[in-house]
């Protein structure tokens, strides 16, 4: 007899209700629709293939071979809260300025300062701030090979104190974002997408 | 008439026990910083903003997530965030929340030289009165942490008061009220110290932190804000806490011999002049010289 006494055969069971996930019966690792690499469990599928997309001319898509070979992650502050607080002169002042993380690795590799101003590119668009250079982000190595990644708190826009004062460029996060929605939480696939980046 | 603050010890005609009878009271009040559960969130930033009415300021990107580069007149409560790497290679992001320390035996007290600008309150809190303060500015030199900053305006030096319109009504300072992750205690010195301690002994015992300590410097008579840091042999990672804080020489010179050799020569030199007036009498212009100007 196995340990699990209760079960007849004596071993534990794994549940997956029929129709509960989109991509099959069970969970399974897809690299995002923009990866630096193919999917190392089945490089054949690499991408989820039940995604869902818009389709408009705006939403492409890109590879590394396209140049565009830096990891990007964008997140929320604790100061402020999503686009209301920049118009709130408290939240302003605890952070003033839009600006995009960048490990010391690609701040050298690309001779940018902390300070400088970056632009950062996707294949649907732009996003410029200042560089906020830190060794709290690491180069990684991803598949044998050297890998970047910036990171992108999302809370400015096209109205708000800095805004107003034009101290902003005035660019979007999700310009630079992939129209990408997972296809069981329906999550958008902000967290990994791929862009360059150069000093504005 | 209320008598809030009176605490009976006997009644008449009472059976049992007398309620609040022999009640220990202890005044110094003191506020625990545990370093090692700040999250950098800024909370108690707004806090004291809020509570002290401070007004906004300018501030501008500085390549860091730290408010400004250090506390400003009208700004008394600032995290400082530095980024460490151990010596394993691995790296710690350090916050701590920067005020005054409101020391036992405060620098910026001693220095002052304007009658009643610095009190020292019974429960150890510093406070400055700026309707005494001259703005000299002694009180910048003496402080050993840089904690009072001018108001170039009205000429008057400003810092963290520990909230003492709340505390002398019996509420915590508002940072401690607006802390989420616990890393603020307030209380009593004796039991803030206890818990500093023990948090200290539970970060060496299993949390493989082997130098965890409370930073209390004695140079300054132990303070009333004390930390509770990762690794109390090296406070200076903290954003320049110093190791051995203590009132700069110059200071304890100048409030104290300088100060008495200065009103020795004053006096002497009164004393000398009338003197020597009695011996040799007034200074007589010789005529002759006063021909020769005309």
């Amino acid at each position: 007899m196995g340990p699990f006494i209760m079960n007849p055969e004596g071993v534990g069971r794994l549940f997956a209700p029929l129709g509960a996930f989109a991509e099959g019966p069970f969970p399974e690792h897809y690299e995002p629709t923009e990866s630096p690499i193919e999917n190392p469990l089945h490089p054949g599928q690499s991408r989820n293939p039940v995604v869902k997309r818009f389709k408009t001319p705006d939403d492409q898509y890109a590879s590394p071979k396209d140049g565009y070979d830096i990891i990007c992650t964008t997140y929320r502050l604790t100061e402020h809260y999503h686009y209301w607080t920049k118009n709130n002169p408290m939240n302003v002042q605890l952070v003033p300025e839009p600006f995009v993380e960048i490990s010391e690795e690609l701040a050298q590799e690309k001779g940018i300062r902390g300070g400088d101003k970056v632009k950062v590119s996707s294949i649907r668009g732009t996003y410029i701030a200042k560089a906020m250079v830190t060794k709290r982000i690491k180069q990684m190595i991803v598949d044998g090979k050297k890998t970047h990644q910036i990171g992108i708190p999302i809370h400015w826009g096209f109205r708000g104190i800095a805004e107003d004062d034009g101290k902003t460029a005035l660019t979007l996060t999700n310009q630079l974002s992939p129209a990408v929605v997972d296809p069981n939480a329906y999550t958008p696939e902000f967290k990994g997408f791929l862009v360059k980046v150069e000093k504005a | 008439m209320s008598q809030a603050t009176l605490r009976i010890q006997k009644i008449s005609g009472h059976a049992g026990s007398v309620p609040g009878e022999d009640t220990q009271r202890e005044s110094q009040v003191c506020k625990l910083v545990d370093t090692t559960t700040c999250i950098g969130c800024k909370a108690c930033e707004v806090a004291c903003m809020e509570w002290n009415d401070l007004p906004f300021g300018e501030t501008v990107f500085d390549n860091s997530y730290q408010t400004m580069p250090e506390t400003r007149w009208n700004y008394w409560n600032l995290i400082l965030f530095n980024e460490h790497v151990r010596e394993d290679g691995s790296l710690m992001w350090l916050m701590r929340k920067n005020q005054c320390m409101h020391c036992a035996e405060p620098g910026c007290l001693e220095a002052c030289p304007a009658d009643g600008a610095i009190v020292q309150y019974s429960n150890g809190i510093v406070d400055f009165q700026q309707d005494h303060c001259i703005g000299c500015g002694y009180c910048i030199t003496g402080c050993p942490f840089d904690i009072p900053k001018l108001n170039p305006k009205t000429k008057r030096v400003h810092k963290c008061t520990l909230c003492t319109d709340r505390v002398s009504e019996g509420l915590e300072p508002a940072c401690i009220k607006s802390c989420p992750t616990g890393c603020l205690h307030f209380g009593t010195k004796e039991d803030m110290k206890y818990l500093a301690e023990h948090r200290a002994k539970q970060l060496k015992d299993h949390s493989g932190y082997v130098n965890a300590g409370v930073y209390d410097p004695p140079g300054v008579g132990g303070t009333g804000v004390i930390y509770v840091l990762h690794d109390a042999t090296k406070p200076e990672l903290y954003g320049g806490l110093p190791k051995n804080p203590s009132i700069p020489l110059s200071v304890k010179l100048w409030k104290q011999p300088m100060k008495w050799i200065g009103n020795i020569l004053i006096i002497g030199g009164i004393v000398g002049t009338f003197v020597h007036y009695l011996r040799y009498g007034p200074k007589i212009v010789p005529e002759d010289s006063a021909k020769g100007d005309s």
